[in-house]
């Protein structure tokens, strides 16, 4: 799909700057900029980012490889820091935040999902999500999560026992059992074959609609695009789009 | 890793080079000084005997070289002007020894310092050992007073100078030498004949044997004894007992001994180290070698690659380690110059021992690259370019035990799995920390045996403040005449007599003491520090003398008296004594004593207790000195003194040494064991941190991991640092002294916190990683 069938599908308006006084806005970013110096060359990855994320609702940001969508989702996930801009979480302003307090943070708020999913190979499924759930004081039992995601029956499994969707949906059992109110998913499905990756987008999904977690999810596909609520779209550091995504489908509709 | 690697390497070259290089020293610096000065094989000491037939013995088989001499003890009236601090009364003896009148080589020669040798301007010209001269500011021009034959005479001094036989002369009853109290005094033949009167006789046989009995003097020694039995033979010494030898050879050994022990153990945890890194660094390059080898780099240019990475870590190691013991050998060989006077005791660079060090260090690196990257080269091309499969994951031993791992808690199963997992990583650990603690252990149990060893003999042993030995035996009724002297409050007598103990095959040349009923001036110990009950009947025999003998208590064995009648007797052990110094004497009542050898009523030494009064202290001291009666004198509180001074700080010096070495291996290993870990796990930890883990979180994982192995190994380690311990015992032990093995319960504490606190040392630098850990890099996640 080119970028101006998005366009004309999309509601785009203006994110306001500063502190969200709007309850329907999860994270804030404002002007956010991120540049990496490497010896005496200076890459800028974000060019002055503007986005809202509204609560409760799945938001694709997409764009192609080396846009900057990954630094935009480490730095909303707090695992890394804008060069300039603020980002807010609510009314917190995450890009002012010490270590520590960024690490309480996602803690008690963020799920991340990756890409490969990095769980403990030394771990069985169920011990894997043990690992987040032991962090917070009022987690989801943690073969409730595997339940979840329809892996309880390997609970007891190791990484290098399942397959790469089942590893994937692990790693969602993972991010949910801390009961996050923020999921971050960097690519979920891009290891995946299609059948194994809309089976994941499915689990994202129903969480979303059913513990009304805001979800963002991170891609470079513009099939996964079309089932997230508002879609924004990042090119070469900046949001070239971003709105509400009027033909929402579901996930058996798409196809890549 | 790599410096931490290098770093245990060197130490373990150095510590090689430094023990074994000290060896060489002392070893070179010995025998050059030995062959100079002619050293001899066997000393006879003899009531009386005529020249001419020391003379005619010197065509006896096996015999190379006689040189017959007079020799006695002697107390100095005066001696130069002592350094501040020293009691200018405090009694000094001297071993008086008599030289040629005109220079020739001699057996036991001397070796000048300063000044000449004896001239014809004078009969009383004396040369005196270099560092009593040092300690009483005598020189060439001197003149000193010595008690020599009874009489107050006045000596010229010509000279100083220094010989092999008085390498180590010690105080009569020390263990250490003391040149401010104790120095030896060579006079010429004639003088010594005169004021001895002993005109064409000696009373002291020296003799070298032929090249075939090198290895064991005894059966000539003991021919030419025995040829002068009639003239009253005193002592039979042969070399290998012979003090200056006899503590040298303990020396050495030790060095010799120790300089193979502790580079062991250091190799061989570096060795296992190395191999480990290279096995991860192997893997670590595992894509990099898939590629090459696929654009068609041959295997062996690869391999090649390791090995040369392999030899540059062990002759970085070498080098630094060889450095280092060359700095370590100076230092020891320092110390060895301040208890053995040698004119060549230096410290030599040995390029041999460089070469071993550089081999050891070079090989044991090479053997582990090769052991790491053998599986490297098996691997195709396609293989090594796809990345290392995941581990096999499975559980554990331990899960086993339902109930036993559930109740653990999530923090210790997820610490047991990666200690059970990391085998080879986590045995390493323990062996490590195994090495570590027992080195620990070992030199914290020398510093508290040497300290009890001393408590031992001075506070429960040795009563007395001094002890005088007699020229010849007097009635005891001198022990009363003792107490009245002004500044003593207590006497006891005591009746010695020298002689051969033999047990089947073993023979030992001992003392027997015989002490007065109910004495509190010498008071015999058994191992536990209970007081040993004196007997009237048999004798308690020193701990290291029945253990050379093979005797224990109710056995007999045969004593053959070195004086009077020399008759065999047949002695019962009545019980066992511990003792850390005059580990050839043993003690029985002063009774059975004289009945066994016919002397009634007689004492050869007075043990005597002094009053704190200074005035009084002076005036007794004076008259010790001017005595014509007393052949030796023992200050007990100056050997204390002198025993703390020389040999506890010297070697608790060690102590430290021995303590940091082993810090290098706990810091090394640990350090090595977590960063390889935390690479190992990089990722891991990373996603730790992005669920909300806290660095000190992930910390207490790491460190329970840590704590968990080395804890362990350390305390296995307990166990061998006791072997260690005993090991350093019986190789610093002579006839000298003993190194009574005592181990406070604070030692096995004080072992196990030392390993705590290097573990937690280590643990800071690894935490100091994982805060500075980069998440993004680590989970690549970066743009």
């Amino acid at each position: 799909m080119s970028s101006g069938v998005l366009m004309a599908t999309f509601d785009i308006g203006r994110e306001s700057k500063g502190i969200s006084n709007d309850k329907s806005v999860a994270v804030r970013l404002a002007e956010v900029q991120k540049s990496y110096v490497c010896g005496e060359v200076e890459t800028r990855v974000l060019q002055g980012v503007d986005l809202d994320i509204e609560r409760g609702l799945v938001t694709v940001v997409l764009g192609p490889s080396g846009s900057g969508k990954t630094t935009l989702l480490n730095m909303i996930g707090g695992i890394d820091r804008p060069t300039r801009g603020q980002i807010f979480y609510g009314n917190r302003d995450i890009s002012a935040m010490s270590d520590a307090q960024l690490t309480d943070f996602r803690r008690h708020e963020v799920g991340f999902v990756f890409q490969f999913y990095n769980l403990v190979p030394t771990l069985t499924s169920l011990e894997n999500v043990r690992v987040a759930t032991e962090l917070v004081k009022d987690p989801m039992d943690p073969l409730e999560a595997l339940r979840w995601v329809q892996m309880d029956d390997r609970a007891g499994y190791f990484p290098a026992q399942l397959s790469g969707g089942q590893q994937q949906r692990v790693s969602i059992a993972r991010a949910l059992g801390k009961k996050p109110t923020l999921l971050l998913c960097d690519e979920p499905t891009g290891a995946l074959d299609a059948e194994t990756g809309k089976a994941v987008l499915k689990t994202l999904i129903d969480l979303n609609k059913q513990l009304d977690t805001t979800v963002v999810i991170i891609t470079h596909n513009e099939s996964v695009a079309r089932l997230g609520h508002r879609i924004a779209r990042l090119g070469s550091g900046v949001i070239r789009s971003s709105g509400v995504n009027r033909k929402r489908v579901g996930v058996d509709e798409i196809n890549w | 890793m790599l410096a931490a690697v290098v770093a245990i390497s060197a130490i373990g070259v150095g510590c090689l080079v430094g023990m074994m290089g000290t060896y060489l020293n002392l070893d070179r610096a010995r025998d050059a000084f030995f062959a100079r000065c002619q050293m001899t094989d066997f000393w006879v000491s003899l009531k009386q005997a005529p020249e001419a037939e020391v003379t005619r013995l010197g065509k006896l088989s096996g015999v190379s070289r006689l040189r017959e001499r007079i020799v006695f003890p002697a107390m100095v009236s005066s001696a130069g002007e002592p350094k501040r601090g020293i009691d200018p009364d405090r009694p000094v003896g001297a071993l008086v020894i008599s030289m040629p009148d005109v220079r020739r080589a001699v057996l036991d020669d001397i070796t000048l310092r300063q000044g000449s040798y004896f001239t014809d301007r004078r009969d009383n010209e004396a040369i005196i050992s270099e560092r009593f001269a040092a300690a009483h500011g005598l020189v060439p021009g001197s003149v000193i007073g010595l008690i020599l034959g009874g009489q107050n005479r006045t000596v010229h001094v010509v000279g100083t100078a220094i010989s092999a036989e008085t390498t180590y002369l010690t105080p009569p009853g020390a263990v250490a030498p003391d040149p401010e109290i104790y120095g030896a005094v060579w006079i010429k033949r004639t003088y010594a004949e005169d004021v001895f009167d002993l005109h064409g006789a000696c009373n002291s046989v020296v003799g070298s044997v032929t090249p075939g009995f090198k290895a064991d003097p005894r059966p000539v020694m003991d021919t030419v004894a025995d040829r002068l039995a009639s003239y009253g033979v005193l002592s039979r010494t042969p070399i290998g007992e012979q003090l200056s030898a006899m503590t040298l050879d303990t020396e050495i050994g030790g060095l010799r001994t120790m300089g193979g022990v502790l580079p062991s153990i250091f190799l061989l945890v570096a060795a296992l180290v190395l191999n480990v890194l290279m096995v991860r660094m192997s893997d670590q390059q595992r894509t990099v070698i898939g590629t090459l080898k696929a654009i068609g780099v041959p295997g062996r240019h690869i391999f090649a690659h390791f090995i040369a990475y392999g030899l540059v870590v062990g002759l970085l190691g070498g080098v630094l380690g060889c450095a280092l013991g060359y700095v370590l050998a100076g230092g020891m060989t320092g110390m060895y110059r301040s208890f053995f006077n040698f004119p060549n005791l230096i410290n030599h660079a040995h390029p041999a021992l460089f070469t071993i060090g550089l081999l050891v260090s070079t090989g044991s690196a090479v053997l582990g690259t090769l052991y790491g990257v053998r599986r490297v080269r098996l691997l195709t091309a396609g293989e090594a370019m796809r990345p290392k499969p995941p581990e096999s994951a499975g559980r554990i031993v331990l899960e086993r035990w339902g109930a036993f791992w559930k109740r653990l808690g999530f923090g210790w199963q997820l610490v047991l799995r990666n200690v059970f997992r990391n085998r080879v990583r986590s045995a390493i650990g323990l062996v490590a920390a195994g090495s570590g603690s027992a080195i620990v252990f070992a030199a914290l149990g020398m510093r508290s045996s040497l300290h009890h060893m001393v408590d031992f003999q001075f506070n429960n042993v040795v009563k007395s403040n001094y002890e005088l030995v007699l020229h010849d035996p007097v009635e005891d009724s001198a022990i009363d005449e003792a107490r009245r002297i002004s500044g003593i409050s207590d006497a006891e007598g005591r009746l010695e007599l020298e002689g051969e103990a033999s047990f089947g095959p073993a023979r030992k040349q001992a003392v027997i003491s015989g002490l007065a009923p109910g004495s509190v001036l010498t008071v015999p110990h058994d191992a536990g520090e209970q007081r040993l009950r004196i007997p009237s009947f048999g004798v308690l025999m020193p701990k290291r003398m029945s253990e050379q003998l093979g005797l224990r208590v109710g056995d007999r064995f045969v004593f053959r008296p070195s004086r009077g009648e020399q008759r065999e007797h047949s002695v019962f052990v009545a019980g066992i004594a511990d003792s850390a110094f005059g580990t050839q004497t043993m003690y029985t009542s002063l009774d059975f004593l004289s009945e066994l050898v016919g002397q009634h009523n007689a004492v050869t030494s007075i043990q005597l207790r002094g009053t704190p009064d200074r005035q009084q202290r002076r005036a007794f001291f004076r008259r010790v000195r001017e005595s014509s009666e007393v052949a030796t004198f023992s200050d007990i509180g100056r050997q204390k003194e002198q025993l703390n001074e020389e040999l506890i700080q010297k070697l608790g010096s060690v102590t430290y040494v021995m303590i940091g070495f082993a810090a290098v291996i706990f810091l090394g290993t640990i350090l090595n064991g977590a960063l390889m870990s935390l690479k190992d796990r990089r990722r891991e930890l990373a996603t730790f941190r992005v669920l909300g883990y806290q660095p000190r979180e992930i910390g207490s994982m790491l460190f329970r991991e840590i704590i968990l192995v080395n804890m362990i190994g350390a305390a296995l380690g307990l166990p061998l640092g006791v072997a260690l311990l005993n090991g350093l015992s019986d190789q610093i032990a002579n006839d000298l002294f003993r190194m009574m093995v005592h181990v406070p319960r604070i030692n096995w504490v004080m072992s196990l916190m030392l390993a705590f606190v290097f573990t937690v040392l280590a643990y800071r630098v690894v935490y100091a990683l994982i805060k500075r850990m980069n998440v993004l890099d680590a989970l690549g996640v970066k743009e």
